[in-house]
């Protein structure tokens, strides 16, 4: 085993564990407690075999395993990105639409009351 | 112009100058309404005493957010014309005639102040490259021919006003609200105003690097939202 594998591999298997714990408490659903702990085993297959990689990547015509698992790997930060910046978006409107709705009904309220005083 | 006139005041954390603006716009207009846009200070407090009505955000969301809540509670309470006017005491509450007079000589939806329609030399040179730029930014992205994109005294119809939506709750909103008079067709005006720099203002207001921050704010909304 190479250095990189002994440091990896551990830390992976731990990150997967965490997905587990994670679904199990609730934190995510578990369809994403399934797509996370698959992610993290993944790596740590690809990294225990390299050669599994270095064999779809040239099935696929990519040079070399290590590439594939770059090109993957940016495809995948850059959706998830995606993801959590239209989610963060509609947080942001809805929590913007909720205070104006609470501001509006205050405000109507209060006049209410003084007018009736 | 026939029905109420409502002057919306967006505020954040303006306590030292918000009771002077009202009190000035009071006299004149029987609704002022300031969004106290979940200040820390004692502005919504201030804003009250100078007699205005206080709609107030629990938390701050932005001056976009803050513009767009007074706009609906000034139409829900009727309002004919509503007149967007800045806390920090850069405006003058005489101005405000003219914008309102000009909606209805020009048969406008909208009318915008412009600072550099009137002797502009007061405006500091960092400020007039600035704003110069945002014009030129403006007439490429958004197509209308102003002559100061960024100037927060408007007045606008109540038919146009319930057309735009400011959904942009940070600075961009100025930028955003030429996008709706474009995508609305609404009929534009620009009447001269006066921009008062005090240090005060000069402290509040956006320069630098706020510059680029608004124009990525804005661009980004038109292109991946």
């Amino acid at each position: 085993m190479t250095t990189f594998q002994v440091v990896t591999l551990p830390l992976l298997v731990v990150a997967a564990l965490l997905a587990v714990v994670a679904m199990r408490r609730r934190v995510i659903n578990s369809r994403a407690g399934l797509v996370w702990s698959f992610l993290w085993l993944a790596a740590a297959v690809s990294i225990a075999f390299p050669e599994i990689p270095a064999w779809v990547a040239h099935f696929l015509g990519i040079g070399r395993g290590a590439d594939l698992v770059l090109y993957l790997s940016i495809l995948f930060m850059f959706t998830v990105s995606f993801m959590l910046f239209v989610r963060y978006r509609r947080l942001s409107d809805n929590i913007t639409a909720i205070v104006r709705q609470l501001a509006i009904r205050d405000a109507e309220d209060e006049l209410r009351r003084s007018n009736r005083v | 112009m026939r029905g109420p006139v409502f002057i919306v005041i967006p505020a954040y954390n303006e306590e030292a100058v918000i009771r002077g603006v009202v009190s000035e716009l009071v006299a004149l207009f029987e609704h002022v309404v300031v969004v106290d846009d979940g200040s820390s200070d004692r502005t919504g407090d201030e804003a009250r005493a100078a007699g205005a009505t206080v709609v107030r955000h629990i938390i701050n969301r932005g001056q976009g957010a803050a513009l767009q809540t007074g706009i609906e509670f000034a139409l829900r309470r009727d309002a004919q014309v509503i007149v967007t006017f800045d806390a920090d005491g850069q405006h003058a509450a005489s101005d405000v005639a003219a914008l309102v007079d000009a909606l209805e000589k020009h048969a406008a939806d909208i009318s915008i102040g412009s600072r550099f329609l009137t002797d502009s030399s007061a405006v500091p040179f960092g400020r007039r490259m600035l704003l110069r730029l945002a014009v030129i930014f403006m007439r490429i992205t958004a197509r209308v021919p102003l002559t100061d994109v960024h100037n927060g005294l408007r007045a606008i119809r109540r038919q146009a006003a319930a057309k735009i939506s400011i959904t942009l709750d940070g600075m961009a909103h100025a930028s955003e609200i030429i996008d709706e008079i474009q995508r609305n067709s609404l009929r534009v005006v620009e009447v001269p105003v006066h921009v008062r720099y005090t240090e005060y203002s000069l402290h509040k207001g956006q320069s630098g690097a706020a510059a680029f921050r608004i124009a990525f704010e804005y661009l980004f909304k038109r292109w991946f939202l």
